[in-house]
C-alpha cells in the first residue's frame, strides 16, 4: 500500500463534506465510549487515591471550563508583567537619563547627539523593556514547567480539529510567543505538508516577544488603567487571526485531512525556582544580545538617518532622510491616523519589532522631545494608537522571520505570499479598527 | 502443530516500555537494521520457548495506524501484509484509558492478540486493580500484567504468546471450507477472511469474530460498505473486511486511494456516519 494524494478532485469534491461532521472523530469518540464501558467494569479504583494531578486536570481540561481558564490565565500573566515590571523600568530610565545628562554636555555637538540620541535614546530605550521581557518569559517557563502550557495545547486544541484544524499546530503557535523564528521552525513537527504550511504561515500571527514593548509603550501611555488589558487583548486577537487565516487556508488553497491530536501529558510539577530562572535567562539573553548588537547598529543608522538630511547635519527632523521617507509613505496611512513619525518607525520595523519602539525614541529625541511619551499623545489619538498596536501586532515580524519562512517552505512564492498577506492583512484590520472605533469613540 | 517459526510483533505506544520488553523476550538474540526503504528502526529479535522458535519483530511506538506518520504506516503495513501470527501489544497500564486507543485499533484488525499490561506496579501503587480475566473477556484476546523494568510478568507473557500461537495454528487448520467465506457477513464473522500479502504461510487465514462491537447504527453501516463492495474481490481480499469496512467510513486517505471506479466511490461516500 502506497501513500498517494487525495483522491483528484472533481468539481463536486465528495470530501468537502467531511467538514461537516468529520468521521474521524465520530468513530474516535465511539472508541473512547467503547473504552470507557470496557474500563468501567474491569477497572477498579482504590479508595480515597485521588491523585492530585488527576483533579487538577478535572478542571483544568474540562470541557467548557478549560478555555476559559486558559484565557483568564494568560491575561493574569500579561498584568503580572506589565505591573511588576513598571518599577523596574522607571529604575532603568532613570538611569539612562541620568547618563544622557552627561552626554549631553559632551562639547562635540553631534557627538553629543549620537551618544545621548542614537545610543542612549535607541539602544537604552529598548534596555528599558528588559524587566517586561523577562517577566513574561519568567511567566511562560513557570507555566511550561508545571505541566500546565502543554494541557493548555490540549485545551486549544479541541476548538481547532473543530475548526477543521490540524492540532498539533498549536505546539508551534505556542511557541510563537516566544519568538517567531522557533514557531517557524517548530512548524516541522506538524504532520503533514499542507498543514505544516499552514502553520508556517500563520505562526508569525502570533505576538512575539519583540512586539512586547511597543505594546507597553502604548498601552502605559494611552491605555493606563488597562494596560495588562491591552497587551492580553493584542495576544488574543493574535491567535485569533492566526486561526482565522488557517481556517481560510485550509478551506481555499492548503486542503488536507486532520489527525487527532494525541500527546503525553506528563503529571503537574511544582516549577523549581532554579528552573524557571534559567529558563527565562536563557531566552532573555536572546533579547540582550540583540540589543547589544544590531538594535546598536540599527539605532547608529536611524540616528544617522534622522540627523542628516540632504542639506547635511542638522537639518529640521522633518527634511532629514527619514522624514523624507516617512513623509512620502504617510499618505497611505493618513486615514488611519499615523503621523511620518510612525510610519517611518513601521518602515523600520520590518527589520525587527523592537526597532520600531527604538526609531520612534530617537526620531523624538532628535526632533527635540525629551519624553517620548508626551511626544507620543501629541501626535496620535488613543484610537490610532490602538491601530498601531494592531499593525504592529499583524506585519512582518523580522527579517529573521522571513528568512525563516523561506527555509522551512523551500520557496520564494510562499515567502512573498507570507509577507503580502502578512502587511495586508496589518493593514486591513488597522483600518477596520480607525473606522469602528471613529463610528463609537470619535 | 507449530512447524514454522511462529512469528510476533511488538507494538505499543511511545514510552510503554515496550523495548525493555523486547530484551526480556530476547535477551542478545536480536539485530538491528532499517524497514526497508524507511528511515525508522526495525528490531527483530528471536527467541525459543518450549521447544518452538520465535521471531520478534519490535514495531515503532504509535499511538494509532492513521497512516499518516511513517512510523504509524510502518506498523499498519506490517501488521496488514505480514499478518504477524501473534501481536503483543504493550499498554501503560496507568494510562490504561488512553493506551487502550490503540489496542481496539488492533482488535479492529482482527489480530490475534495478547495485551500486555506493562507498569502494573504503578496501578498497585495507586491503590487501583485492573481486573484482567474481566478485560480479556471484553476484548477477546489474552491479558497478561508485568513490570517489564524488574522482570515482573515475563513467564506469563512467554505462556501467554505460545499459548496464543497454538491457538491461531489450530484456528487455521479447521479452516478448511473456503466456499463458505462470503464477506458482508459482520454477524457469523467467523467466514471472513483475507489473504495477506506477504504472509509467511501464504494462505487465508480465518479471522475471529472481533469481540469489540460498536453502536449498532455504525455496525450497520459497515454491512452497508461490505454490501456494496460485495463483489470487489481485488479490494476484499487484501485486507480483513470489516477493518477495510471501518476505514471507508472513516474515509481514510489511503484507503480510499484504492477505490478507483467513480460509481463504486459514489456509492460507498454515500454511507456516513
Amino acid at each position: 500500500m502506497k501513500v498517494t494524494e487525495r483522491i483528484p478532485e472533481s468539481e463536486e469534491d465528495p470530501f468537502d463534506e467531511e467538514l461537516a461532521i468529520d468521521p474521524q472523530i465520530v468513530l474516535a469518540d465511539e472508541r473512547y465510549e467503547v473504552i470507557g464501558n470496557i474500563l468501567s467494569d474491569v477497572y477498579e479504583p482504590g479508595h480515597g487515591k485521588w491523585q492530585l494531578s488527576d483533579m487538577l486536570d478535572e478542571v483544568f481540561l474540562h470541557k467548557y471550563l478549560g478555555v476559559p481558564i486558559f484565557l483568564v490565565t494568560m491575561w493574569a500573566m500579561f498584568t503580572f508583567t506589565f505591573e511588576a515590571s513598571r518599577v523596574f523600568m522607571a529604575m532603568i530610565e532613570a538611569l539612562f537619563t541620568w547618563l544622557g545628562g552627561f552626554t549631553s554636555q559632551i562639547p562635540i555637538p553631534w557627538l553629543a547627539s549620537l551618544v545621548t540620541e542614537g545610543v542612549l535614546g535607541g539602544v537604552g530605550f529598548i534596555l528599558t523593556f528588559v524587566p517586561p521581557i523577562f517577566l513574561l518569559y519568567l511567566a511562560i517557563s513557570i507555566l511550561e514547567d508545571t505541566g500546565y502550557l502543554s494541557r493548555a495545547a490540549f485545551v486549544m486544541d479541541r476548538w481547532m480539529t473543530k475548526l477543521g484544524l490540524h492540532g498539533r499546530s498549536f505546539i508551534p503557535l505556542l511557541l510563537g510567543f516566544g519568538c517567531s523564528v522557533a514557531a517557524v521552525m517548530a512548524a516541522r513537527t506538524v504532520d503533514g505538508e499542507s498543514n505544516r504550511l499552514t502553520t508556517i504561515l500563520v505562526s508569525p500571527l502570533m505576538s512575539c516577544a519583540g512586539r512586547l514593548p511597543l505594546y507597553i509603550l502604548i498601552a502605559g501611555v494611552f491605555f493606563p488603567n488597562l494596560a495588562g488589558t491591552m497587551v492580553f487583548l493584542m495576544y488574543i486577537i493574535g491567535i485569533i487571526m492566526a486561526v482565522i487565516i488557517a481556517m481560510v487556508l485550509k478551506r481555499t488553497i492548503l486542503q488536507e485531512e486532520s489527525s487527532p491530536l494525541i500527546m503525553e501529558l506528563s503529571m503537574y510539577q511544582m516549577p523549581t525556582a532554579h528552573g524557571s530562572f534559567r529558563h527565562m535567562w536563557d531566552r532573555g539573553v536572546l533579547f540582550l544580545r540583540q540589543a547589544g548588537t544590531f538594535l546598536l547598529a540599527g539605532g547608529l543608522v536611524i540616528w544617522g538617518l534622522s540627523s542628516f538630511g540632504l542639506g547635511g547635519y542638522g537639518v529640521p527632523v522633518e527634511q532629514s532622510f527619514i522624514g523624507i521617507i516617512g513623509t512620502s509613505i504617510q499618505p497611505f496611512f493618513a486615514h488611519l491616523g499615523f503621523t511620518w513619525h510612525v510610519v517611518a518607525a513601521l518602515i523600520f520595523g520590518f527589520v525587527a519589532k523592537e526597532a520600531v519602539v527604538q526609531s520612534l525614541s530617537i526620531i523624538f529625541a532628535v526632533s527635540g522631545e525629551t519624553a517620548i511619551e508626551s511626544a507620543l499623545m501629541a501626535v496620535l489619538s488613543p484610537i490610532s494608537a490602538f491601530a498601531l498596536m494592531l499593525f504592529v501586532l499583524l506585519y512582518v515580524p523580522c527579517l529573521a522571520t522571513i528568512g525563516a519562512v523561506r527555509k522551512e517552505t523551500g520557496s520564494w512564492k510562499w515567502t512573498a505570499f507570507s509577507v503580502i498577506y502578512q502587511i495586508l492583512l496589518a493593514y486591513a484590520m488597522a483600518s477596520v479598527a480607525v473606522f469602528i472605533g471613529g463610528y463609537f469613540f470619535g | 502443530m507449530l512447524d514454522m517459526k511462529v512469528r510476533v510483533a511488538l507494538i505499543g505506544n511511545p514510552n510503554v516500555g515496550k523495548s525493555v520488553v523486547f530484551n526480556n523476550l530476547t535477551g542478545l538474540k536480536q539485530h538491528t537494521g532499517n524497514w526497508p526503504g524507511k528511515t525508522v528502526e526495525q528490531k527483530i529479535g528471536f527467541f525459543e520457548y518450549k521447544g518452538h522458535e520465535f521471531e520478534i519483530v519490535d514495531l515503532p511506538g504509535v499511538y494509532s495506524l492513521s497512516a499518516l506518520s511513517e512510523d504509524e504506516r510502518v506498523a499498519r503495513d506490517y501488521l496488514i501484509h505480514t499478518r504477524p501470527d501473534v501481536v503483543v501489544d504493550i499498554v501503560n497500564a496507568s494510562q490504561i484509558e488512553r493506551n487502550l486507543y490503540l489496542t481496539l485499533l488492533l482488535v479492529e484488525l482482527q489480530l490475534n492478540l495478547v495485551v500486555v499490561l506493562n507498569m502494573y506496579d504503578v496501578v498497585r501503587n495507586r491503590g487501583d486493580k485492573i481486573d484482567t480475566d474481566a478485560l480479556s473477556e471484553k476484548l477477546g484476546v489474552k491479558v497478561v500484567t508485568t513490570v517489564a523494568t524488574k522482570g515482573e510478568g515475563m513467564q506469563d507473557l512467554r505462556d501467554a504468546i505460545l499459548e496464543a500461537a497454538e491457538e491461531h495454528a489450530l484456528s487455521k487448520e479447521r479452516n478448511e471450507r473456503r466456499e463458505l467465506h462470503l464477506p458482508g457477513d459482520i454477524n457469523g464473522g467467523d467466514h471472513l477472511h483475507y489473504h495477506p500479502r506477504d504472509h509467511h504461510h501464504g494462505e487465508y487465514e480465518r479471522l475471529k469474530p472481533p469481540n469489540v462491537k460498536y453502536s449498532p447504527e455504525i455496525e450497520r453501516k459497515l454491512k452497508q460498505i461490505l454490501e456494496i463492495l460485495r463483489d470487489k474481490r481485488d479490494i476484499l481480499d487484501r485486507f480483513p473486511p470489516r477493518w477495510l469496512a471501518l476505514r471507508i467510513l472513516e474515509r481514510d486517505p489511503e484507503v480510499m486511494t484504492l477505490i478507483t471506479d467513480p460509481e463504486l466511490q459514489r456509492q460507498l461516500l454515500e454511507v456516513t456516519v
